[in-house]
């Protein structure tokens, strides 16, 4: 599962691996992935 | 070797060092600038970063944030109680947590907090401008370290150049080319004489030994007496810098007489 902003809404949409490329409020199929909510370690070099 | 202070304000400096040697004054620029330890934050933690700019590039902005430390009570981590492992004696944590509201904001190097107050970043430096719906949070560790393992942990800029010595033998003609030709105009000639007015800020370009004509300016630098200009980043007062500069440098003697 990983979350989505719709390109249309704006809305947040979740979405499985074999679902449907495509947002459940508007229908619009253009979907940008965000940022996942991984603690990111980097050297401050 | 002496010390004779010029000027010196909150971060910068000028000394006299006299009674010295070339290899000693370059020993003390050097130890300065590359072993004097101060610190820098070196790990960074991003827990949300919707800016514009990478977390790698905001890492290393962070990075370069001179830091007010105390070397009294901070240890270098590989010479501290907990082995290299980051305890409270050797890491110090900053957090910054900011959104971007309505109009564009800019985040500084205060916005960072620091668990320790007398530990804190210097003032005014910006990070990173955030829009609306933008936000950065994260969590930094800052070490102590050396400008020689990254020029994050220099704490200062030194140089140093010979004291200037003008020597006038001889009749002058009081053609007053060498007045005309100085660049810092330190000459004067007056009435078949040559007067130095400054010679402190003769730079030893020489111009005016090449345009008296009779020969009889001599300009060279004394390579017993030296002007230091250190100007510090504001993690360490000059006078710590010139201070633990010197220990570290005895520190270093003693440990060659013990293995020779």
């Amino acid at each position: 599962m990983s979350l989505y902003k719709c390109g249309n809404c704006g809305r947040m949409v979740e979405l499985g691996a074999d679902a449907q490329v495509r947002c459940p409020f508007c229908g619009y199929k253009i979907l940008y992935k965000t940022r996942p909510g991984i603690i990111k370690k980097i050297k401050a070099r | 070797m002496k010390v004779e202070i010029l000027e010196e304000t909150d971060n910068s400096m000028r000394f006299i060092l006299s009674e010295a040697h070339p290899s000693l004054a370059n020993a003390l620029r050097r130890i300065m600038v590359s072993e004097v330890p101060t610190l820098a934050i070196e790990d960074v933690t991003i827990i949300e970063n919707t800016s514009s700019l990478y977390d790698e590039i905001i890492a290393h902005r962070l990075g370069l944030i001179p830091i007010r430390t105390d070397l009294d009570i901070m240890n270098l981590r590989e010479e501290c109680v907990c082995k290299g492992e980051g305890c409270p004696n050797c890491t110090l944590k900053l957090t910054l947590n900011s959104t971007g509201k309505d109009r564009i904001i800019t985040v500084y190097s205060h916005d960072l907090k620091s668990e320790d107050e007398r530990l804190k970043p210097i003032e005014g430096i910006p990070i990173i401008k955030l829009g609306k719906e933008q936000k950065l949070v994260l969590e930094a560790e800052a070490i102590l370290g050396k400008g020689k393992d990254h020029a994050k942990w220099q704490p200062a800029v030194v140089g140093y150049k010979y004291y200037p010595a003008i020597e006038v033998n001889g009749e002058c003609e009081d053609c007053k080319k060498c007045a005309d030709v100085c660049p810092v105009n330190i000459l004067e000639s007056e009435d078949g004489k040559i007067k130095v007015i400054d010679e402190m800020k003769c730079t030893l370009c020489k111009s005016c030994v090449e345009a008296c004509e009779k020969k009889i300016i001599k300009v060279r630098g004394d390579d017993k007496k030296f002007i230091f200009t250190l100007e510090s980043t504001g993690a360490l007062k000059p006078r710590e810098i010139l201070n633990k500069a010197c220990e570290i440098l005895e520190e270093k003697a003693r440990e060659l007489a013990t293995l020779l």
